[in-house]
């Protein structure tokens, strides 16, 4: 019986090892990079689709009438039916539904009671401010936390120094339970009030300073849970086997952390994080309020107190869009440094 | 092979078990077929990528197969009544590779045999004189009832695991890889258990392993498996002194101590 | 968010596997700090205000006084005493925080455990959705929620507790699938457990400790949430006020009388903190790993002089050799040996034996916490005792490990691990060590070393790999090559492809290999003598003709021959 075997590979006598055998199942002729930005890109599309309907529906989940709510305490009936026709609200369901995704790809979001202007010129002029300030954060997070948390891990490690593990893990406890709101007042306290050396609020022509405070406020309970992350999978990795081979080929103590250890690091790190640094859009709603800072944080909370649903519903997508957008720029940043990711 | 009961035993029919979709699907059982008959011992034997895993797991059901049939006692095991795949569902049990996830850390062996026996309450007061027995007869003291897995050693665990799967009578066994996680010392522990258990109790088994030396200790047949395929299944003596097929005597070659060994 | 990581670690070898008990809590102070202060908090916060029903609403004529002995925070512009206010802010807080995570807490793990068992369809879509609802931020949900159903506490704990589902959701469903995967579910399912005492019996107390750490997370964010929803309006309303509401109350005033804020601050910080400190603790008294970076420092082995240098043929020269721990114990319990010139010596123990711990003193490489001592440790002219270079290290002792899947560094290329040693140690420039490896690799029959050079870890075979590791072994020409189980991770032809390799290496160079392996058959195989060692000692000395026709003096050895199957019954005793 000299069978060839099912996949057609000859399994014959005495041969040597079996041919070079490549383990993934990569689809032959596609860059690995394109079909994960395709399988990437669907799921951000995915994310605004979701979005999209989840924010259309705000206005229909809302019991009782809108048209009432949004028309304010002391509409008449005629103001009402007013109200009702300028929302569309009379219309079938599909027809709302059409007519807001219409919208959304012509750029018009509707039209905000609360400021009387269309409610793109009130999302976008405020985007920036958001934006700016939560990409700033996260560079911050990302530039502090790992270092921080990498020197601390490769310090403690089997042991060592438990006085700088102690300080580490109680400091970071603290900082990462203070809500940002509450730390946000409390450094208002100290450098606007005590210290009068940052101001407190923005105001425009003194961007960079006024930029500071609320960064801070916001990073520090990220950079906090970030850095102990790091520092714990800083400590995983040091055991793993391909450390011990490394140390077999003596490979000096730096070149081992910053060769060997830091990208398998960088990878879970990453993963876990992504949750955080979303966290962190959260809390800019609470912070832009203690620092009167123009972003959609702000605009939101006062859209939702004044019921100014048009207003709502865009800043809602908008933001859910920047977190998206936020989501991606980790995971990419994760396929650069993994190549296993994008297998 | 034995010539008469073919209808009995298990009974493996061109089974097919694909992993993957589209591009990068590949058949991790390609059209298998073999059989167990009843009281004998079927060595498979296999190296990585054989698929002899994915076979242990599709005959209990755990994964499931895509075309083919699996019957034990001429009853297709995947057939569509509920009650009787319950019912033969018992009646095939399987011994898995690791000692160490094979018993569950939090319940005392008692408690894992009791559920054994019976599933629902799992009393071990109830039954206690049935897993004493059961616990003597993998040649381990009566005081293992309490003991948690961690207290016990991998051959000991093994021998646990074995009681389990005996305690419920069962017609067919599935060792998978039983002995490959343990010790010289404890191997050979496990495989005296093993085959004195053949002669006692008659034993149907299907005992897979990737050694070629244990599975010739303990298998009156023996079926070889490369990448999801059967290359060659003969009575144990006959495979071993005159093999037929290519891979198989590749296989022996390969093994330190065969006569056709060498280093050169 | 603390999260455990549910790590797929390849499978320890035999001898590698700790029996511990299943992580039963360990008792740790940040656990049991975090639990003195919130019980302490919340039984203050209980109680107290039951005692003082009114200072806390009562006004009075005392108002915006500073701390004193009857307002210990001070009063507010009302006249109200600011330490009651907080308490009973705290309560509120307390209670709509323990609502919220206990929806999330319980609909999420309902979901999560569900999806598992839920058709294949409808789990994918599931996980799917799930997926994109973590992705939103929780606030931003909880407002979206908030702006549905209105301000109010009770909306504001659905909306916080719906907002918090979709993690808990997917940690649950990870958890299950994993806890289901495992064999001691797989053969209760053979049994015939029914599904509910399956998922009370074994699923939940399996999943159990990380679910509670993923809880005290949740409801420190949950608090976190819940007060800065109050801070921005859209939470409890006025008379009503939680720690966000009060924060918020005392914000305008800040630069006037700032201490006003003090009382909520630092009772939120308690809360959370708290918190926190109860998931941490949690968390570390579960995973083992985390307990061994509260051990005590392990100190630098320390070696015992030497007595003086053997002036033998030897390659190695090993006298005496203990490693012990640090409590004393010793692994390896005082064992001598030698390696000669052109030589293979085999090590064969079972787990427990010291074999991997002999090799690894030897090469100075044992794990913290392990100390070796000997009188003589000897490879070629350098005494292992004390410090050696590391260029001498890495060029005189090259290393081969057991399990090639680990042994490399997935992130980084083969071509720049493999040319390590060339480059950092013998100074060879990249293009020079390219080359020098890809002329081992072709010898040691890889049949593209250049595609395997380019490529990482895990796009190549277990064979590839070990080979590739021998060829970064041989190509600094070393005097030992130190090989710990080095095909026991392989399949049977591959593993003989390997050792016909090193008998290459012993038959066309110089280089003596220590092989040390479990399987006596392999060893009596390639190796010229063989160590057999039990329980840290040296239990016989043979030559591997010795072992093949089983004249062997001790009962061990004469147990391991005959303990291993063996495929040819003829070999022994008669030729």
């Amino acid at each position: 019986m000299n069978r060839r075997a099912a996949n057609g590979a000859d399994v014959t006598t005495g041969a040597s090892a079996p041919p070079l055998q490549k383990t993934t199942s990569s689809s032959p002729g596609r860059s690995p990079w394109i079909s994960y930005a395709l399988k990437r890109g669907g799921g951000v599309a995915a994310t605004f689709v979701v979005a999209v309907i989840m924010t259309f529906l705000i206005v229909q989940l809302i019991p009782g009438d809108p048209a009432v709510s949004a028309a304010g305490q002391n509409a008449n009936a005629e103001r009402i039916e007013q109200v009702r026709q300028e929302l569309g609200l009379a219309d079938p369901l599909w027809t709302q539904f059409a007519n807001y995704v219409g919208g959304l790809f012509r750029g018009d979001l509707g039209t905000s009671f609360s400021l009387n202007a269309p409610v793109s010129q009130a999302v976008f002029s405020r985007l920036p401010f958001t934006a700016g300030l939560a990409f700033l954060s996260l560079i911050v997070v990302l530039v502090v936390a790992v270092p921080l948390g990498m020197m601390v891990g490769i310090f403690t490690r089997n042991g060592r120094r438990p006085w700088l593990g102690s300080i580490f893990g109680y400091s970071t406890a603290f900082f990462s339970a203070v809500p940002a709101y509450v730390l946000a007042t409390v450094l208002v306290l100290v450098f606007s009030v005590w210290l009068r050396v940052l101001p407190p609020a923005y105001s425009p022509g003194n961007l960079a300073a006024a930029l500071v405070l609320p960064c801070v406020a916001l990073s520090i309970a990220s950079i906090c849970a970030i850095a102990r992350i790091v520092r714990r999978e800083t400590a995983v990795v040091l055991e793993q086997d391909y450390m011990r081979t490394a140390r077999g080929w003596r490979v000096s103590p730096l070149r081992m952390y910053m060769k060997y250890a830091l990208p398998n690091l960088l990878t879970t790190t990453l993963t876990l994080s992504g949750i955080i640094l979303i966290g962190m859009l959260g809390g800019a709603i609470s912070v832009e309020l203690v620092f009167n800072w123009p972003g959609l944080g702000f605009g939101i909370v006062k859209a939702v107190s004044m019921k100014d649903y048009p207003l709502i519903q865009g800043i809602v997508l908008v933001l859910a869009m920047l977190g998206a957008l936020l989501t991606l720029l980790v995971d990419v940043i994760l396929a650069i440094i993994d190549p296993r990711i994008r297998a | 092979m034995s010539a008469d009961g073919i209808s009995e035993g298990l009974s493996i029919s061109n089974v097919v078990v694909r992993f993957g979709h589209g591009v990068a699907a590949s058949n991790a059982l390609d059209s298998v077929s073999m059989k167990v008959g009843r009281g004998r011992t079927v060595g498979l034997v296999g190296e990585s990528g054989s698929g002899k895993s994915t076979l242990a797991k599709a005959v209990v059901g755990i994964v499931p197969i895509d075309s083919g049939t699996i019957a034990f006692d001429g009853r297709d095991v995947k057939s569509r009544d509920r009650k009787l795949r319950a019912h033969l569902l018992r009646k095939i049990q399987m011994i898995p590779q690791d000692p160490y996830s094979s018993l569950s850390p939090r319940r005392t062996i008692g408690q894992t045999l009791a559920e054994a026996i019976s599933p629902t309450r799992a009393s071990v007061s109830a039954h206690r004189d049935r897993i004493v027995s059961a616990l003597e007869s993998v040649v381990l003291k009566a005081e293992t009832i309490d003991s948690y897995p961690h207290q016990l050693s991998g051959g000991q665990r093994q021998r646990v695991a074995i009681a389990r799967a005996l305690i419920v009578e069962p017609e067919l066994i599935i060792a998978d890889e039983i002995t490959s996680a343990l010790d010289v010392s404890a191997q050979a522990e496990v495989l005296e258990l093993i085959s004195s258990l053949r002669e006692q109790l008659d034993l149907t088994m299907l005992f897979i392993s990737h050694n070629l030396a244990v599975v010739k200790q303990v298998s009156d047949d023996v079926v070889v498996l490369y990448r999801g395929s059967v290359m060659e299944a003969a009575p144990a003596e006959q495979l071993f002194n005159d093999p037929q097929h290519e891979y198989t005597r590749l296989l022996l070659d390969a093994v330190p101590g065969s006569s056709t060994f060498s280093l050169s | 968010m603390t999260k455990t990581v549910l790590e797929k670690t390849s499978e320890p070898t035999v001898e590698q596997r700790e029996t511990q008990a299943p992580s039963n809590l360990r008792w740790n102070p940040g656990l049991v700090v975090g639990i003195v202060l919130f019980t302490a908090v919340a039984v203050v916060s209980w109680t107290v205000p039951l005692i003082n029903v009114d200072a806390a609403s009562q006004l009075s004529k005392d108002t915006n006084l500073p701390p004193s002995g009857s307002h210990w925070l001070g009063t507010d512009l009302f006249g109200r005493d600011m330490l009651a206010r907080a308490l009973v802010a705290t309560k509120l807080s307390l209670v709509m925080t323990l609502g919220a995570t206990a929806i999330s807490v319980i609909f999420g793990v309902l979901i999560g455990t569900t999806i598992r068992f839920a058709p294949t369809r409808l789990r994918e879509f599931s996980l799917r959705a799930i997926e994109i609802a973590v992705s939103y931020p929780s606030l931003l949900v909880a407002v979206v929620i908030a702006a549905v159903l209105g301000a109010g506490p009770w909306q504001l704990v659905l909306a916080i507790g719906l907002s918090g589902i979709p993690s808990m959701a997917r940690l649950a469903s990870t958890l299950a699938a994993t806890v289901y995967e495992r064999d001691y579910v797989t053969t209760a399912r053979l049994v015939g457990v029914p599904k509910r005492s399956m998922i009370w019996r074994h699923l939940l107390p399996n999943m159990a400790e990380p679910l509670l750490v993923q809880i005290a997370s949740v409801f420190a964010f949950g608090l976190i949430a819940i007060s800065a929803l109050s801070f921005v309006g859209l939470g409890v309303q006025t008379p009503d006020y939680d720690l966000g509401r009060l924060l918020a109350d005392g914000l305008p005033a800040i630069y006037t009388r700032p201490l006003e804020i003090a009382g909520s601050t630092v009772m939120i910080v308690l809360v959370s903190l708290s918190a926190m400190l109860i998931g941490d603790g949690l968390a570390a008294g579960a995973d083992p790993r985390l307990q061994s970076l509260s051990r005590a420092a392990a100190k630098k082995p320390a070696y015992a002089p030497v007595a003086g240098i053997d002036e033998s043929s030897s390659l190695v020269s090993v006298c005496n050799l203990t490693v012990s721990k640090q409590s004393g114990e010793q692994l390896v319990k005082g064992i001598s040996f030698e390696v000669r010139r052109n030589e293979i010596l085999g090590v064969v123990g079972e787990s427990g034996s010291g074999k991997s711990l002999t090799a690894m003193a030897l090469a100075q490489l044992l794990p913290e916490g392990l100390s070796a001592a000997a009188d003589e440790l000897r490879i070629a002219d350098h005494s292992m005792l004390g410090a050696v270079p590391n260029r001498t290290l890495a060029t005189t002792l090259a290393l081969i490990y057991q399990d090639p899947g680990t042994t490399f560094n997935p992130a980084l290329r083969m071509g720049s691990q493999l040319t390590e040693v060339l480059r950092v140690h013998r100074g060879f420039s990249a293009t020079k060590a390219r080359q020098l490896i890809l002329a081992m690799l072709e010898r040691v029959r890889i049949t593209d070393p250049q595609r395997l050079l380019d490529s990482r870890p895990h796009e190549l075979s277990g064979g590839m790999r070990q080979r590739a590791m021998i060829a970064s072994a041989l190509v600094v020409n070393p005097a030992l090559i130190i090989a710990d189980e080095p095909t026991t991770a392989l399949d049977v032809t591959v593993q003989a492809e390997i050792l016909r390799e090193f008998k290459r290496i012993r038959l066309e160079r110089t280089t003596s290999l220590l092989f040390i392996s479990h399987d006596i058959g392999v060893v009596e195989a390639l190796c010229d003598r063989v160590i057999i060692m039990k329980d840290g000692e040296l239990v016989e000395e043979v030559t591997a003709d010795q072992l093949r026709k089983k004249h062997v003096k001790h009962p061990y050895t004469r147990m391991l021959l005959d303990a291993v199957p063996r495929l040819d019954e003829r070999e022994r005793g008669e030729k």
